[in-house]
């Protein structure tokens, strides 16, 4: 089983990752066709508008974003184009130079359809990675041999958060296409088959109109913004309502995800009038076989609130109540972070942090804060250093809070 | 009759199908929905022994970076990806950080090194070794590292860890080998070193570096470096 596993999750993850992407173009059936966003539109951004987002928004990061303070003093340069499925553009990297030094690069969209801002990092895409970049071209070789054609130059195509692919042109001896193979940058491998069809249900539409409206108030918030086009309008881009809870302990991983992120919420609690709980470890490990986390670290995620609770109890405090909320929203977030009550965000493929160069995937971390700006972020202790970072509101296929409350 | 008993054969097939697609699904989703382990990538790796600061907010909503230790011991600037001009780099995967002691002026140096195949760090000790052994001193030793007695926790409270003694005159201290930390089914192997930098008697500094590595993570099951 373990091998068709992640297979499928892989499938499930193309899938989620195709949506922002492709899904305005393919979500088109019986009453809820979505006129405003079909593809009839053109909602194509240039590489001039994307290129004036991203010197916006290189400002509103400096501003927020700790170690990104030099892109204050940061110009862009445009770098690539990446592609979807059906040819089209799809996001446009700018590099950050500082002093005519590269600090990293942004990802704009290259349509309305996806969210304004898809990427920022100091590191590197992977397209840029020349021994990524090598075997890929290996394997594309391989590919073309098997079926006695020659690859052409490599398409970049980028289909969502993390999801890098090139996709290489295979040409007979006359040089006339006859196919063509597409290798995940990140892996490398060749993808077999991407699901052109995706279930379309009723609650699909609605989390697609939910996300599109999303969407679209952004890009509306952005055009606001350009309108404006001043150095003054990003400082006011800048501000908006934050809220964080301070004393959260900030534990590395042990044992798993979900028993560490769990101990901080309840290492809080512990300086916070409940000081019963054991050290970090001990505490770690307690939960950890309350949850009963396997050796690799793997949790049940509906086992979290039952154990943070009989770990409470088993150190006197029995009215500790923590319940699990699998619909939780942006506002229950705020308001359990304005009530200092910090708690346990467990995401189904988490999206990659801002600033980060590694999606979360399926992890467990202790969530301490939120940002009100233009995008809706949450601040989180991710058991893999002791800083504080942040992730958009909803980038994740799935997620659940575990609520802490005394 | 025949026609009977073959009626019921196959409904006991199909009973018996459904029960194993219902097993065989709830395994899946069990699988599927299961969180964690989520975990570190190699870059979080890269700086798992180093002390590193700790982050909080302040009431203007600004980022504080509390770079204190321990006591008097700070962080100086932030830990830095590479491994410093004092030690070759035996792996891609290398950190490190100096640390002050704001009373006496002392610096101090946390290495990191970080391998995913336990072929890579055999070879890396034995070349380190024979580097040590050129530059300095080397000998074997166990630190106990104290800790503050928690009442909840039964058993010891004192943790010895073995290590290699290492004396020169650029730097002395301790360097220790902790193999798969996390968890015994990942390879994570760490080299970490704790120092303190310039000629300067090793034992006038076993406290600060004890300090530095309580402020670290786990060194259960640590050993000194093979081949010293």
């Amino acid at each position: 089983m373990k091998r068709i596993l992640p297979v499928l999750l892989v499938l499930l993850l193309i899938v989620s990752a195709l949506l922002p992407v492709t899904g305005a173009a393919t979500t088109t059936v019986g009453s809820h066709q979505n006129t405003e966003f079909s593809p009839a539109c053109d909602r194509t951004v240039s590489v001039q508008t994307a290129s004036s987002i991203a010197s916006l928004k290189i400002n509103e990061i400096a501003g927020n974003i700790p170690g990104f303070e030099n892109w204050q003093k940061g110009d862009v340069e445009f770098s690539t184009t990446y592609y979807d499925l059906e040819g089209a553009p799809s996001a446009y990297s700018f590099d950050i130079l500082v002093n005519g030094q590269r600090f990293g690069y942004i990802l704009i969209s290259a349509t309305r359809n996806n969210y304004p801002i898809l990427e920022f990092s100091k590191g590197f895409t992977p397209d840029k990675y020349p021994a990524l970049m090598m075997c890929s071209s290996d394997l594309a070789n391989s590919f073309a041999e098997k079926l006695e054609l020659k690859p052409g130059d490599a398409k970049l195509l980028y289909l969502g958060a993390t999801f890098y692919y090139a996709e290489f042109p295979l040409t007979d001896c006359e040089g006339i296409k006859q196919d063509s193979v597409i290798i995940d940058l990140t892996t490398p491998s060749v993808i077999d088959e991407f699901p052109t069809k995706i279930p379309v249900t009723d609650e699909f539409m609605r989390q697609q109109q939910t996300k599109q409206n999303e969407i679209k108030a952004l890009w509306d918030a952005l055009d606001d913004q350009m309108r404006a086009s001043g150095p003054t309008t990003v400082a006011e881009s800048a501000t908006g309502t934050s809220g964080y809870v301070n004393g959260v302990p900030t534990y590395l991983w042990q044992r798993g995800c979900s028993p560490t992120a769990s101990a901080m919420v309840l290492g809080y609690w512990d300086s916070h009038g409940y000081p019963n709980f054991p050290e970090e470890a001990p505490l770690i490990q307690e939960l950890a076989i309350a949850m009963g986390t396997t050796t690799e670290g793997s949790t049940w995620p509906w086992d979290i609130d039952d154990s943070i609770d009989e770990v409470c109890a088993n150190h006197g405090y029995s009215s500790m109540d923590s319940s699990d909320d699998a619909w939780m929203t942006f506002d229950e977030v705020k308001s359990e972070v304005d009530a200092q009550r910090p708690f346990v965000l467990s995401m189904w493929s988490g999206g990659t942090p801002v600033g980060g160069d590694r999606p979360y995937g399926d992890h467990s971390v202790a969530a301490a804060g939120y940002h009100d700006y233009t995008e809706d972020w949450v601040s989180v202790h991710d058991t893999w250093d002791t800083q504080i970072h942040n992730i958009v509101y909803g980038n994740w296929w799935g997620a659940m809070a575990t609520w802490v409350r005394p | 009759m025949t026609f009977l008993k073959t009626d019921r054969v196959g409904g006991v097939v199909i009973v018996l199908l459904l029960i194993t697609t219902g097993v065989f699904g709830t395994l899946l989703l069990l699988d599927l929905l299961a969180i964690g382990p989520g975990y570190p990538p190699p870059e979080a790796l890269q700086k798992w022994y180093i002390p590193q600061p700790r982050y909080e907010y302040a009431e203007n909503g600004s980022m504080i970076v509390n770079r204190t230790i321990n006591g008097d011991i700070v962080l100086l600037g932030d830990i830095e990806e590479g491994c410093p001009s004092l030690f070759p780099v035996f792996s891609r995967h290398c950190n490190y950080a100096m640390y002050a002691d704001t009373g006496s002026d002392d610096r101090y140096l946390v290495v990191n090194w970080y391998f995913d195949d336990n072929a890579d760090l055999l070879q890396a000790e034995m070349d380190l070794c024979s580097r040590l052994r050129a530059a300095g001193n080397v000998s074997f030793s166990e630190l106990i590292l104290s800790k503050e007695p928690d009442p909840s926790q039964s058993g010891s409270i004192f943790d010895p860890v073995a290590i290699t003694r290492f004396e020169s005159e650029t730097s002395s201290g301790y360097f220790t080998v902790v193999e798969k930390p996390l968890s015994p089914e990942h390879d994570d192997y760490f080299i970490a070193y704790f120092g303190v930098v310039g000629s300067a008697p090793l034992s006038d500094h076993t406290a600060a570096l004890e300090d530095l590595m309580l402020r670290s993570y786990s060194f259960n099951g640590a050993r000194p470096l093979a081949f010293c």
